[in-house]
């Protein structure tokens, strides 16, 4: 008998099919991997599996017997649990009332919950998962490592056998994933079947005993994982051959003219708190700078500062000589700043408007595109053509609105943008978060590219491996400092891990 | 009475029913449902509960009727706004204009000018005096001599804090409000909680209505809420929407109607001026308010999530 097992589950959204025809088996007290790039159905998978959405047909089979789910909580009771890519806990609540949230336990004949037990059953559970977490803190100052054991409890408490994780690596420092990494093991010792949705080859490897791989909504193959390896995998996700490593040659830049440079920058956010210290760095012409960190330790608000979202209170910013600290985002584009933000749809596009609207967004009071206040449209369209072409870009129609592009595409329209203006120096956050591989190959090597231009080039990212194929030098970010600084070309993923997590290096 | 026990003892009278409907309106808040309803509810109770009081000829059967049609009001707000996922100001907006119309038309249909129930209802005999307490100067006036709904409203901002944040219900309430996505991940039902949320918003309302027409008046007349509904809504933003501190801000709203009523005594031909002491009040607190708040401000344009 098989954990789960499905027949021929199909979802449609519209026209639009996520998933198709899928039949799988996961077999009991095993870790089952689900990988596949993004957007090709794997979340949709899985959501069937909790109840959050139901299958257009097909059948899903738990623990021998046909489920229909209507809500997470059939799932939860049928013994299915999910961690979720995007935690769902709620912030101002403690661990505790988080774990307990829905089971709450009141004194009796009253309709008062009793604190004190709950925090002793939590306590109790903790303990025997050996998880490091305290029962009382409120979950809006915990890491993310913290919040994600959290969620795990959550499930834990609830008495699942089968354990979904959405993408559970994705925010956490190597440490940490060596830490979840364990817990897996200790998880399916003790008789839990896990599924692990993800599309980190490496975890695969590690812990799981069978690899399910999915393109565009169907199931390209299942393997036992001792049977394969993480190129054939990586081969079947993309569908040809990839290169998983940039070729990068180091120049010594460390002789060039300095571009930019940033002086004792802090800033606070709206209740008061510094999330960003005294930060100072600088990078030569012709460098890229890698800034390095969990994510909310002060990279966003970092870039934030220094693309004109938000205003530094202490600290200067300098573009060669020039003061530009505290301009606003069009001030800084003119005088030759890129900016590619950190989330596309809120800061970088505009999803509702066409693609050469967009295409000049930011730039809007440049002469080529407008003149004595009036739009040029032909002049517009026609640069637009031309960085759809020059930039690969594949859209179904030119005048189309943004929001029909896949995410990759929308990314590289803000790249041709940016990466067009010829600036003097590029900020670049978090460039192919959600992206297909093909599109991240093609982004990393014009941001190689353009520091073989001499341009000067910082860039944030939460995915590590990139930081370290691309940057000369990486900094890296905790609790809103620089932790420390690494030469790029010796750093190792140990050694960031350190520093990500707070222990400085020796 | 002296002028300054009775600005106290009016600043009692007329916070009553800005409490009840901010605590009232602070469940749906705190469930994140934007309820500009709650002046059409308000002015529901206050009509419906004398019109009740007018036909059934007994106070309290008004009360009760009048709490289920304004519950009524409270379903069909949320039908539309929560279940429809129709624009809760739009909603909202709807609901305000429909029981002012429907209250004037009513009166209009019954040739009345205003619904007068002195005749039923003992304005005097309703209220209650504390024996002792009433004799000493100032905190008698300020605690003696009130309806059973006002002594009610200062006792439900105890039970609100209660039911907030140590009940079931409460964290449930908070819970939906704050992250949807957590409370239905662990099955609970937030279209449920919203409902909830919203209905004992209008029961709350209804009470402030009854409080402000029938109960100290024995009397109807037209849009007589002025406002107080969206004065609620002003204090629960000042005060958080937590139940002592918006309840403070409801309490000093009243003390503004209570200064201008009183001082307009000794304004002569200008007293009327004075009728805008209480909303000239709610912009100055609002400014106050937004102004501390985004002292601060490091974020241009956008809202940092």
């Amino acid at each position: 008998m098989y954990a789960i097992e499905t027949i021929n589950l199909t979802k449609k959204f519209g026209d639009f099919v996520a998933n198709d025809n899928i039949s799988i088996t996961v077999n009991k007290g095993e870790i089952t991997a689900i990988v596949g790039e993004n957007g090709a159905g794997k979340t949709t998978l899985m959501n069937m599996f909790f109840g959050l959405q139901r299958p257009t047909s097909g059948e899903l089979i738990v623990d021998g017997k046909k489920v229909a789910f209507n809500s997470s909580l059939d799932a939860i009771n049928c013994g299915l649990g999910m961690v979720h890519q995007h935690f769902k806990l709620v912030p101002s609540l403690t661990v505790y009332e988080n774990i307990m949230l829905g089971a709450e336990i009141t004194r009796k004949k009253s309709p008062l919950i009793d604190k004190k037990v709950e925090k002793k059953e939590v306590q109790k559970i903790i303990e025997e998962y050996k998880f490091e977490l305290h029962a009382d803190d409120v979950v809006e100052n915990i890491s993310i490592g913290a919040k994600q054991r959290v969620e795990i409890l959550k499930m834990l408490y609830r008495n699942v056998d089968i354990l979904i994780f959405d993408e559970p690596t994705a925010v956490l420092t190597p440490q940490e994933v060596d830490e979840l990494l364990i817990s897996f093991k200790e998880l399916k010792n003790q008789g839990k079947t896990i599924i692990l949705i993800t599309h980190k080859l490496r975890e695969v490897m590690e812990v799981s005993d069978q690899v399910i791989v999915i393109k565009r909504g169907r199931i390209i193959g299942s393997k036992a994982t001792k049977d394969t390896d993480a190129k054939e995998i990586a081969r079947m996700m993309v569908g040809r051959e990839v290169v998983m490593n940039v070729n990068k040659e180091y120049k010594d830049s460390s002789k060039n003219k300095t571009a930019y440079s940033v002086k004792n920058i802090s800033t606070k956010n709206n209740s008061g708190k510094k999330v960003i210290e005294d930060i100072s760095f600088e990078i030569k012409e012709g460098e890229i700078l890698g800034v390095a960190g969990v994510e909310g330790n002060g990279q966003s608000e970092l870039v934030k500062v220094l693309s004109g979202l938000m205003v530094a209170t202490e600290g200067e910013v300098y573009l060669y000589d020039k003061n530009i600290t505290n301009k606003w985002p069009d001030e800084l584009r003119s005088s030759g700043v890129g900016i590619v933000p950190e989330d596309r749809y809120a800061q970088g596009l505009c999803k509702d408007m066409t693609i050469y609207e967009n295409m000049i967004a930011g730039y809007h009071s440049d002469d080529k595109v407008c003149k004595n206040g009036i739009m040029r449209r032909n002049e517009i369209e026609g640069l637009s053509d031309g960085l759809i072409e020059k930039y690969d870009i594949r859209v179904a129609e030119k005048n189309g609105n943004v929001s029909q592009l896949s995410g990759g595409n929308a990314q590289k329209i803000i790249v041709a943008r940016e990466f067009d203006s010829n600036p003097n120096v590029l900020i670049v956050s978090q460039p192919t978060r959600g992206v297909d591989i093909g599109s991240i190959e093609f982004i990393h090597n014009k941001i190689l590219e353009l520091r073989n231009e001499n341009k000067a080039i910082l860039l944030v990212s939460s995915e590590l491996t990139e930081i370290m194929n691309l940057s000369d030098r990486i900094i890296v970010m905790y609790k809103g400092r620089i932790a420390g600084e690494v030469d790029g070309k010796k750093a190792t993923s140990a050694q960031l891990g350190l520093l990500m997590a707070g222990m400085a290096a020796d | 009475m002296s002028l300054l026990s009775s600005i106290l003892y009016d600043m009692v009278y007329h916070s009553a029913p800005l409490i009840l409907a901010v605590l009232g309106g602070l469940f749906a808040h705190k469930a994140n449902v934007l309820n500009i309803g709650l002046e059409g509810m308000m002015l529901m109770g206050a009509f419906s509960s004398t019109l009740f009081v007018f036909l059934t000829g007994s106070l309290w059967v008004g009360i009760l009727l009048s709490v289920l049609v304004t519950l009524i009001l409270g379903l069909i707000f949320s039908f539309f706004g929560i279940t429809m996922k129709s624009n809760f100001i739009i909603t909202g907006f709807g609901i305000n204009i429909f029981v002012l119309a429907l209250s004037s038309f009513i009166l209009k249909y019954m040739q009345m000018a205003n619904i007068n129930v002195s005749s039923i209802v003992d304005v005097t005999g309703l209220k209650i005096n504390i024996p002792v307490i009433k004799e000493i100067p100032l905190l008698g006036s300020l605690l003696s001599g009130h309806t059973v709904i006002t002594y009610l409203s200062f006792i439900l901002i105890a039970v609100t804090s209660i039911v907030m944040y140590s009940t079931k219900f409460g964290v449930y309430v908070r819970v939906v409000g704050e992250n949807e996505e957590a409370a239905k991940s662990v099955g609970i039902n937030s279209t449920t909680v919203k409902y909830a949320a919203v209905l004992i918003g209008a029961a709350l309302c209804a009470f402030a209505g009854a409080n402000l027409a029938v109960e100290r008046m024995a009397l109807f007349t037209n849009n007589m809420t002025a406002g107080r509904g969206f004065i609620a809504i002003a204090a629960i933003y000042c005060g958080q929407a937590r139940p002592l501190k918006s309840s403070i801000y409801a309490i000093i709203f009243g003390l503004a109607k209570s200064l201008a009523i009183n001082l307009a005594l000794f304004a002569g031909p200008i007293s009327g001026l004075f009728e805008m002491v209480p909303y000239l009040m709610i912009v100055i607190v609002l400014f106050i308010v937004s102004a501390v708040e985004t002292r601060h401000n490091t974020i241009r344009g956008f809202k940092l999530e």
